[in-house]
């Protein structure tokens, strides 16, 4: 039988969770996976439940799945990835994130939507780790997805001013830039502009653009 | 003092090290609070849980702190700090003033 890969396992989770009334939202470094095309490979999946949502009842409907608990884990026979879920609620750093929706995913086992943060949360996401861990991968990953997909920088600089980040803020700056081939101590000439992240209507129509 | 709204006495003093101090181990606060190491170690674990504190390790030890990615971090260091205000000095003195500067190795204590 197919072995599952992370998109597929995302899959297999959100809709069978979804499918027994428990709504969950993609986080974390899988995210990244997803964004960035495995630029950067996860080896779990971070689900976050809602508040009112026991981890018991969770825990009752991963089984249900064909997963098996092994202390905060899940692990599923068919893939070597493992699916988590961090305490609640969905936040970046001190805020809630921004509205989360479903991303199609294309997997081998097909087009299935997954509910996700979006590009931009899952930049300030990664930001999190490198402003409060000084964690450099987690700075890595953030410029893996900006330059991946189209993110708000206005509002990630809005954002990190808010949590008091304004210099790690523009370490990250200074990194993306380098990647986009700007020299050093410059604006790269697209940060001033605040890349369009939601589909356009024209997308929205066609599905937006499966990941 | 803050034990009713924390839910016991030692999670209290818990989080009130991990405030003043920054980090800890379990066997640490266990010796300092003279609790059972089964018992602070689950009061961690709880925590930890609920997203309330982070750890990591350092060689074999795990270390504990305040999270500072928890999403009332702010509003729980300002109750933390407010209460630790309140503790009389002779306490403060005792148990929240681990020694944290370096010692060379072979200085007599």
């Amino acid at each position: 039988m197919r072995r599952m890969g992370l998109e597929e396992l995302a899959q297999h989770t959100y809709q069978g969770l979804k499918a027994r009334g428990i709504e969950v939202t993609l986080s974390g470094g899988a995210c990244v996976s997803l964004y960035t095309k495995n630029a950067y490979q996860s080896s779990d999946l971070d689900f976050i439940r809602g508040l009112a949502v026991p981890i018991g009842e969770v825990a009752k409907a991963m089984e249900e799945l064909g997963f098996t608990r092994e202390g905060r884990r899940f692990l599923h026979p068919r893939s070597d990835f493992h699916v988590a879920f961090p305490p609640p609620p969905l936040t970046v750093g001190e805020e809630p994130p921004g509205e989360a929706r479903e991303y199609p995913v294309v997997s081998p086992g097909g087009r299935r939507p997954v509910r996700m943060i979006s590009p931009t949360d899952c930049v300030k996401d990664r930001l999190c780790g490198f402003f409060y861990w000084n964690d450099r991968q987690s700075l890595d990953q953030a410029v893996l997805v900006a330059l991946a997909r189209k993110v708000d920088l206005a509002e990630i600089a809005a954002w990190a001013g808010r949590e008091r980040m304004r210099d790690r803020h523009a370490e990250f700056e200074a990194a993306l830039a380098e990647k986009r081939g700007a020299p050093r101590g410059k604006k790269a000439a697209t940060e001033s502009k605040p890349g369009r992240e939601l589909p356009s209507h024209k997308e929205r129509a066609a599905g937006a653009r499966p990941i | 003092m803050l034990s009713v709204l924390f839910g016991s006495p030692l999670r209290e003093k818990i989080l009130l090290y991990l405030m003043e101090c920054g980090e800890a181990y379990s066997l640490e606060l266990a010796k300092n609070f003279a609790a059972s190491l089964f018992g602070v170690q689950n009061q961690l674990r709880r925590l930890e849980e609920a997203g309330i504190l982070a750890s990591r390790t350092v060689g074999k030890t795990r270390l504990y702190s305040l999270n500072p990615r928890y999403f009332l971090r702010t509003e729980l260091e300002a109750l933390l700090k407010k209460g630790f205000r309140a503790l009389p000095e002779e306490e403060v003195q005792a148990r929240y003033r681990p020694r944290r500067r370096p010692r060379r190795p072979g200085k007599p204590l």
